[in-house]
């Protein structure tokens, strides 16, 4: 996989400054960042659900794989050079369960703080 | 003049040994490299020779600079005891310096599975006609 496309969603905050932290870190694949739900992911990928895409975040592979929800969390790690050997670790069942947790948490954290309840699918 | 046999009996000892180890690094630290490198040999090689000769030098440097004894040698006992001090003292280090060595190849064999491994999760489905699409404008 040569890139990966984020999409974020851009109304929300905690949402923002994920992607700001994304974008700051070492990356072995580059990451590409459009706005969930935006007229410019609309046009790009036109087999997406894009409401879905406003409540999970969605990462696309540029071969065409989509990965949702915590799926799109451990890939977006694994493009990180310091976190793959974390991702690939926390995608085990050891750590998978404690991982779910914490996307469920933060999933919970965007939606009653920042979204307005525009993260409602 | 038994401390200079002594002296001479230890430089011997020492360089033998750390060419020993140096040749067993050199050897079989080769296939590992070119596994880390992928096959390319020349820099395979290279990197095993700058290992090799860092080995040397810190070796090297180690045994001479601990050569001098503090005792007084009069005797084939004080000799011997002397002997058996200062080459422990550089067995133990040459292995702690080859250990130093493993640990340094398994991080950098470590580094390039980790560059080569595919995501951890199974994409939950695929888009068609994404390529294509995404081939030309912008991202030459």
């Amino acid at each position: 996989m040569q890139g990966l496309t984020v999409l974020y969603d851009a109304h929300c905050g905690l949402c923002r400054e994920a992607r700001g932290w994304l974008e700051r870190q070492p990356q072995w694949v580059p990451l590409e960042f459009v706005a969930a739900g935006s007229g410019e992911a609309r046009a790009r990928f036109l087999g997406l659900d894009h409401a879905e895409t406003l409540a999970r975040l969605t990462v696309i592979g540029d071969g065409g794989q989509v990965f949702q929800g915590e799926g799109a969390w451990l890939t977006c790690l694994w493009a990180l050079r310091g976190y793959r050997e974390a991702a690939l670790s926390f995608a085990e069942p050891p750590l998978l369960p404690a991982f779910r947790l914490g996307v469920w948490l933060v999933t919970k954290l965007r939606r009653s703080e920042a979204c307005d309840g525009t993260c409602a699918a | 003049m038994a401390i200079v046999a002594t002296y001479l009996i230890y430089l011997c000892i020492s360089v033998l040994l750390t060419f020993w180890v140096a040749r067993t690094l050199h050897r079989n630290g080769r296939r590992f490299l070119l596994d880390v490198f992928r096959s390319d040999e020349e820099l395979a090689d290279s990197v095993n020779h700058l290992l090799v000769v860092g080995f040397y030098l810190i070796n090297f440097g180690f045994v001479l600079y601990t050569l001098k004894v503090g005792a007084k040698v009069l005797d084939a006992q004080t000799s011997i005891e002397v002997l058996a001090d200062k080459v422990g003292g550089v067995t133990l280090f040459l292995g702690l310096m080859h250990f130093m060595n493993l640990y340094v190849f398994s991080r950098i064999r470590r580094r390039t599975t980790l560059h080569d491994a595919p995501p951890p999760v199974e994409p939950s489905s695929y888009l068609s006609g994404l390529s294509a699409r995404r081939a030309d404008p912008c991202r030459a």
